[in-house]
């Protein structure tokens, strides 16, 4: 009775003098964040108030608020750009190639360490794994074009043999871009990956274990009926991740691959919303803006609309 | 004890099948392991080898003709060096404000009892799902007189959400509220708590972060690309960038290296004793951090 009560009086203080209150009470807490409460609303909110010079003609003379609104012009003149839809392939042809493997190859990695009942084998290996991590985009690429230089690099002279000299110098082929493009990342992150996989697995319980042994399951029933059910949430949220960020193919990382040769595979729309901005001619920020804008609010979209169907059908979900 | 009484009891039911399944898996493991490894090995092996070798292609996992020409090289070029110091300017300044904001960040936002909590976490996230992208960050930059400027380097990216969420996901489960009451009872405020029991208990995955950030500014290069100009500035990543190639390079910086390096035959050790120079730091540490760095990883896989 009293608790209904004092719930009832809660729900009736109005959310103004209810932070009213916290802030007496709470008021150092308050100002420790903000500080970074300011950080975030300069560095990444006010980029996104300044989203709106690519529904505007800017020019720096008349700011952001005083150049003139054109509207969903610079839009319509990327969708009726022949170069859209190249881009757009381009860039899904990568996104989707790499989710295909990204996503189920740390997986099965894990799968494999927690098979693994050696301990010295098994840090050996999960340490190897975890090293090309903390490569850098620059130097990761750098050992690319060093392992894959067709006269001297390792792979490249691997690959030349391979294919009795079929394949030759995949660094200038417009048809080996993504392959190396996605298999350098995989080579990258595939061990890192399996960590958050290794932390879930951690959660089968002994009992779970041992009921699936007086069942009489063999080692490789206990993978399909014990560990991968404990880590089903796990693989969702990451898959839900990666295809919520289907359109976000680093420009770092292509523009350091890319060179005139592989133009026609490599140019993504964040490269290219890149160059229109900043490089070619003076920029036109505003263009360059428009489809930077496009290519984030299609993977807030489809980010919102994973998480959801998510919700639906697995019950897990980000947020 | 009991950990090792059911591998016992695992081995001991082990069946010919099983043994075959785990066998090949084990087998799996090793030519994964072999391929993750052997291009850093013959990187490294590389850079030790003489030039001969690795331009007619020869040297694979083992040093053909060693020596270490390479690394007086690359040790003798000034823009290395004066790259190398920059870096770690940046990495420095850039990794203590890093921390100090973080940790303002997620303290606040593990209290349970903190109000705006909920709005202020929304507020956060929301940045880890949307951004205003690289041009109107750039006019941003550019109204703030970050362009060409050191600071550039060191204040945007103060704030990474992922780190501060692990931060604050290890705060709420390891230090007991019991601890904020027995202080307050005390007459203990808020920042002096912070300072003298949750950064103190906090150490462990404050650690971790510091890696983490540390390892972002020792490693980036596209910010640098994008807002410096002046080549006193550059990090170790730009100079690196001009050397391995590629076709956005910035400036004459190839030349002039290449006349440095005087002999041409050279170049390709260089670029390899390059990548193990810039790797090194970070792999050295490697061991020492991996047990904190996985800890780190599976606090921020709570979700939360």
């Amino acid at each position: 009775m009293q608790l209904s009560s004092k719930k009832m009086e809660y729900q009736t203080l109005s959310l103004r003098s209810k932070y009213a209150k916290d802030f007496r009470k709470n008021w150092q807490l308050y100002v420790m964040v903000l500080l970074p409460v300011v950080y975030i609303l300069i560095f990444a909110y006010m980029p996104m108030y300044g989203l709106q010079i690519a529904f505007r003609n800017y020019n720096a003379l008349d700011g952001i608020m005083g150049s003139k609104f054109v509207g969903l012009m610079w839009f319509k003149r990327f969708f009726n750009s022949p170069w859209f839809w190249r881009y757009m392939r381009n860039t899904l042809a990568i996104s989707v190639y790499n989710i295909a493997l990204s996503w189920p190859l740390p997986i099965f990695l894990a799968l494999c360490f927690n098979v693994v009942t050696n301990k010295i084998f098994k840090n050996s290996v999960q340490f190897i794994s975890y090293l090309p991590n903390f490569i850098s985009t620059v130097v990761l690429v750098g050992m690319v074009n060093v392992l894959f230089g067709s006269r001297t690099g390792l792979l490249g002279r691997t690959l030349e043999y391979i294919s009795q000299g079929q394949v030759t110098n995949v660094l200038s082929s417009a048809s080996a871009f993504r392959h190396l493009y996605v298999w350098s990342g995989i080579w990258q992150n595939v061990g890192w990956s399996t960590i958050i996989y290794m932390a879930a697995l951690t959660s089968v319980s002994k009992d779970q274990t041992e009921a699936a042994l007086i069942d009489g399951a063999s080692r490789f029933q206990r993978v399909i009926h014990v560990d991968i059910p404990a880590i089903m949430p796990t693989m969702v949220i990451q898959l839900l991740l990666l295809v919520g960020s289907v359109l976000n193919v680093g420009e770092e990382k292509v523009l350091l691959m890319q060179n005139d040769l592989n133009l026609a595979a490599s140019e993504v729309i964040s490269t290219y919303s890149f160059k229109t901005g900043l490089l070619i001619g003076s920029g036109n920020y505003s263009f360059g803006a428009a489809i930077g804008f496009f290519n984030s609010f299609i993977n807030l979209i489809v980010l919102l609309t994973v998480n959801k169907v998510s919700k639906k059908v697995f019950e897990t979900s980000l947020w | 004890m009991t950990i090792k009484n059911r591998s016992k009891n695992n081995a001991f039911r082990l069946t010919r099948g099983d043994k075959l399944f785990v066998g090949s898996i084990y087998f799996m493991l090793v030519i994964i392991g072999l391929v993750l490894l052997i291009p850093m090995l013959n990187v490294i092996v590389s850079s030790f080898s003489s030039p001969k070798a690795v331009g007619a292609g020869k040297v694979t996992i083992f040093p053909i003709g060693f020596n270490i020409e390479a690394y007086k090289m690359v040790l003798a070029n000034n823009k290395l060096v004066l790259g190398f110091t920059n870096t770690i300017i940046y990495t420095f300044f850039g990794t203590l404000l890093n921390i100090f904001i973080t940790v303002l960040a997620a303290y606040p936002m593990s209290r349970e009892d903190f109000a705006a909590k909920n709005i202020i976490m929304k507020f956060f996230t929301f940045t880890m799902y949307f951004s205003g992208g690289i041009i109107p960050t750039y006019l941003l930059y550019k109204n703030l007189g970050l362009v060409d400027s050191r600071l550039v380097m060191i204040i945007p990216g103060a704030l990474s959400i992922y780190n501060m969420i692990v931060m604050r996901t290890f705060m709420q489960t390891n230090l007991p509220n019991e601890i904020l009451e027995a202080a307050k009872i005390d007459g203990c405020n808020d920042f002096r708590f912070l300072s003298q029991f949750v950064v103190p208990l906090s150490k462990p995955i404050i650690a971790v972060i510091i890696m983490f950030y540390a390892i972002g500014h020792w490693n980036s290069y596209f910010d640098a690309y994008v807002y410096l100009s002046s080549e006193s500035k550059y990090p170790l990543s730009i100079f690196i960038q001009t050397i391995l190639g590629g076709l956005v390079t910035k400036g004459e910086t190839v030349k002039n290296y290449e006349a440095a390096a005087q002999q041409e035959q050279y170049k390709d050790i260089v670029q390899y004793a390059l990548i193990v120079v810039t790797c090194l730091p970070v792999w050295v540490c490697c061991p020492f951090m991996q047990k904190y760095f996985v800890q780190g990883v599976m606090v921020g896989s709570v979700k939360g």
